[in-house]
């Protein structure tokens, strides 16, 4: 009985310490905020120049920095979150955000959920389409293939779930997560028109000489922030500080810098690999901003999680494979038993891609990404090195547990000196193949926003429009990373195995 | 010392056991023979509860041990059991093997189990091995550790099932000289065998088990002497 009042306690203790995690941390941000107002500002930095990330890998842009002088004004602090576009709405419904900077449009739809702050910004819709086969306006749009931004304004014009600014009829439209995707495909030929603000159109353009815009003027759509329904003091503030910063002339420096200067500066990177060859190309993608940085901290980022979670998990599953072999042990389940069994059919039977986004955005409520990561990776493996950790001690000969119980010796030691000690032999080989494979499956950790190694390559392909080499290159890596450990664990399992 | 009555016991609708009733007197050594599927080994584990019966009753020493009340860790320490395959621990060594049991459970403390599983290597001819893995031993050696093993635990009671079945043929000797050692100490020993030899020579009773009961129960020279009943000679005239 002792042995599972302690495990019990064990579970109950992790458990707890997971539900805390969140209410810990909100308690701490909630501490902050009485000393200076802290406000919690949602972005998705894939959306330049308005908010994307420099070459550190911070939040940068025109929202951020008109946002950032109106908090100086009003002397509040800003604490920024990436995530993806699509969850940036139901972030501040959970209350997570109390803003969100993020280049939206004041619809009526979101009115409903959200307060605007003034227009800070007014731009138009464009469609971009190739020279050799141009797309002029919505009548010539109808019934072609139009990328546009999950979500975003042009998401609505093109799927007809918005007529006032005039009728898209019949397209198929291609939703994508950011704006240098949706180009990327209209290039290769996948859509026939990128639908999309004037700003992004003239530097997309002015980057790729086979493409041409047009400005579409029944669109003329303002740009606000959204402030989190009913804090009218926070609207107040933001308004104020908007008002302080255009008088002040920041705003218009701001707008320079990001829009006029941003537009001059872009060069045409059609055809680097034709006018540099091969090796310009390759110092384009990797050295020009010192890009390359992000494949060594997405490396890094990758192996770590990875790492950390596969201890999690071997903990985690560890625990579960007790529980359920001591259950059948005793020939009947027991509430412990139960919740393992539910617990590793679940996760076995769920994506991982939608794990990782229950745990960060419902369970962290998008805090401590790095963390949420972790805990989600290492809940996901532990129902796998459960499986393995019970196959390993069941592997183990009846023979042995008989002969250590006949000494009088009890359950636990029989399987602390003898049991496990030989199931270790199968385990850990497993463990390591469990770790590669993290390796692998970490790749998701772009949709939660941490910039992992396939991240960043698709960070660097949106930002060089190569699709080729930039990803060649993160799947080279990956690789290789994986066949050397490997080549390591086949070493180690022969040492094992000699050892016998 | 043991008494057994009326013990039954069946895997799914297999009636294994079907009403064993049997003493064993204290400084017996008692061989169980019969043909395989007779349930020997069964009625040999029921007595450490390796199998749990389902009904009848064992006592050791006056102690119910069927009791549910039972610290069944407790009561193994003092019935060593032999196994057919050895069941060495692999993974420590035959010094370990020894050891491990009484210190963790207080028999020995772990200054004095050095010495104290010398002494036991030393009583099955085995003393040079102490350092070795049993996965280097022959079976033979192997054996005789699993009996220094149990002896270890210092046990009232040892109980041997089918010890020399495993092993090659010329290893079996070295094997049934430490048993026959042990009985002639006055160890209460129960053996499940097929060593008809042992049996005749060494034990002070023989069992013969036939279809879940013990068909006879008399002096080795008296059974194979003169066998009562016709599955008995049956039976020895098949292994003779």
């Amino acid at each position: 009985m002792r042995r599972y009042g302690k495990s019990r306690a064990f579970i109950c203790f992790v458990m707890c310490m997971i539900m805390a995690l969140p209410v810990y941390f909100s308690s701490a941000v909630a501490v902050k905020a009485a000393e200076q107002q802290t406000i919690i500002v949602g972005t998705n930095a894939e959306y330049s120049p308005f908010e994307y990330l420099d070459d550190d890998g911070n939040i940068t842009g025109f929202d951020y920095d008109l946002l950032e002088a109106i908090a100086k004004e009003e002397n509040v602090k800003l604490v920024w979150k990436d995530m993806p576009f699509d969850s940036l709405m139901g972030s501040m419904e959970a209350g997570d955000v109390q803003v969100i900077a993020a280049g939206i449009g004041p619809t009526e739809d979101r009115k409903k959920s959200v307060d605007f702050s003034d227009v800070y910004y007014t731009g138009t819709q464009c469609i971009i389409s190739r020279k050799d086969n141009p797309i002029k306006d919505f009548e010539e749009m109808s019934g072609k293939t139009v990328a546009v931004l999950e979500g975003a304004h042009s998401d609505m014009i093109a799927s007809g779930e918005t007529t006032d600014y005039g009728e898209v009829k019949d397209a198929k439209v291609k939703r994508f997560k950011n704006a240098s995707s949706a180009v990327m495909e209209l290039k290769n030929g996948g859509a026939d028109a990128v639908l999309i603000d004037n700003i992004m159109a003239e530097i997309y353009c002015k980057q790729n000489s086979d493409l041409q815009y047009e400005s579409v003027p029944s669109t003329a759509e303002d740009t606000v922030f959204c402030i989190e329904k009913g804090n009218t003091e926070l609207v107040q503030i933001i308004n104020d500080g908007l008002a302080k910063v255009k008088k002040s002339g920041v705003y218009d420096d701001l707008y320079q810098q990001y829009f006029v200067d941003t537009v001059e500066s872009s060069e045409d990177v059609t055809d680097v690999a034709a006018t540099d060859g091969f090796l310009g190309l390759l110092s384009f993608i990797f050295l020009q901003d010192n890009r390359w940085k992000f494949y060594i901290n997405g490396l890094g980022i990758t192996l770590i999680v990875s790492l950390l979670s596969v201890i999690v998990g071997i903990l985690i599953g560890l625990v579960v494979a007790l529980v359920r072999l001591g259950a059948a042990k005793k020939g009947r389940r027991t509430i412990l038993s139960t919740i393992a069994d539910i617990y590793v059919d679940v996760i076995r039977g769920t994506p991982s891609v939608l794990q990782l986004m229950i745990i960060y955005f419902a369970v962290f409520h998008s805090r401590l990404g790095y963390v949420a990561a972790v805990v989600s990776f290492g809940i996901n493996s532990g129902a796998y090195v459960s499986e393995v950790i019970r196959g390993g001690i069941l592997s183990v000969d009846k023979g042995q547990s008989e002969a250590g119980r006949s000494l009088g010796l009890g359950y636990k030691d029989t399987m602390r000196f003898i049991i496990i000690p030989q199931a270790v032999k199968t385990i850990l080989p497993a463990m390591g193949n469990e770790f590669i494979q993290l390796i692998k499956e970490t790749s998701i950790l772009g949709y939660v926003g941490i910039m992992d190694l396939t991240k960043a390559a698709s960070y660097v392909s949106s930002r060089t429009y190569q699709m080729f080499i930039p990803l060649i290159v993160a799947g080279i890596m990956y690789y290789l990373i994986v066949k050397c450990l490997s080549i390591l664990l086949k070493r180690f399992e022969r040492r094992l195995r000699e050892s016998d | 010392m043991i008494d057994v009555k009326n013990l039954k016991k069946s895997f799914g609708d297999v009636h294994v056991l079907k009403g064993i009733t049997t003493h064993v007197n204290k400084g017996e050594c008692i061989c169980i023979i019969g043909p395989s599927g007779s349930g020997k080994s069964t009625f040999l584990r029921c007595l450490n509860l390796l199998e749990k019966p389902e009904e009848g009753e064992i006592t050791v020493n006056g102690q119910q041990i069927l009791d549910p009340k039972l610290d069944v860790d407790k009561f193994r320490e003092n019935v060593g059991m032999v196994f057919q395959h050895f069941n060495l621990f692999p993974n420590m060594t035959v010094m370990k093997n020894i050891t491990l049991a009484p210190v963790r459970l207080g028999k020995w403390n772990a200054a004095e189990a050095d010495q104290k599983a010398r002494a036991l290597l030393k009583r099955v001819g085995l003393e040079e091995k102490a350092d070795v893995y049993p996965g280097k031993l022959s079976g033979g050696q192997k054996q005789r550790v699993a009996i220094a093993r149990a002896l270890a635990m210092n046990p009232q009671v040892l109980l041997f099932d089918e010890p020399t079945s495993a092993l090659d043929p010329e290893m079996v000797g070295e094997v049934l000289e430490v048993m026959k050692e042990l009985a002639k100490e006055g160890m209460t020993m129960l053996v499940v065998t097929h060593e008809m030899g042992f049996a005749r020579e060494v034990s002070d009773r023989v069992l013969f088990m036939d279809d879940g009961v013990i068909l006879e129960d008399r002096k080795p020279k008296e059974l194979f002497g003169n066998p009562g009943e016709e599955r008995t000679k049956e039976f020895l005239s098949k292994v003779l």
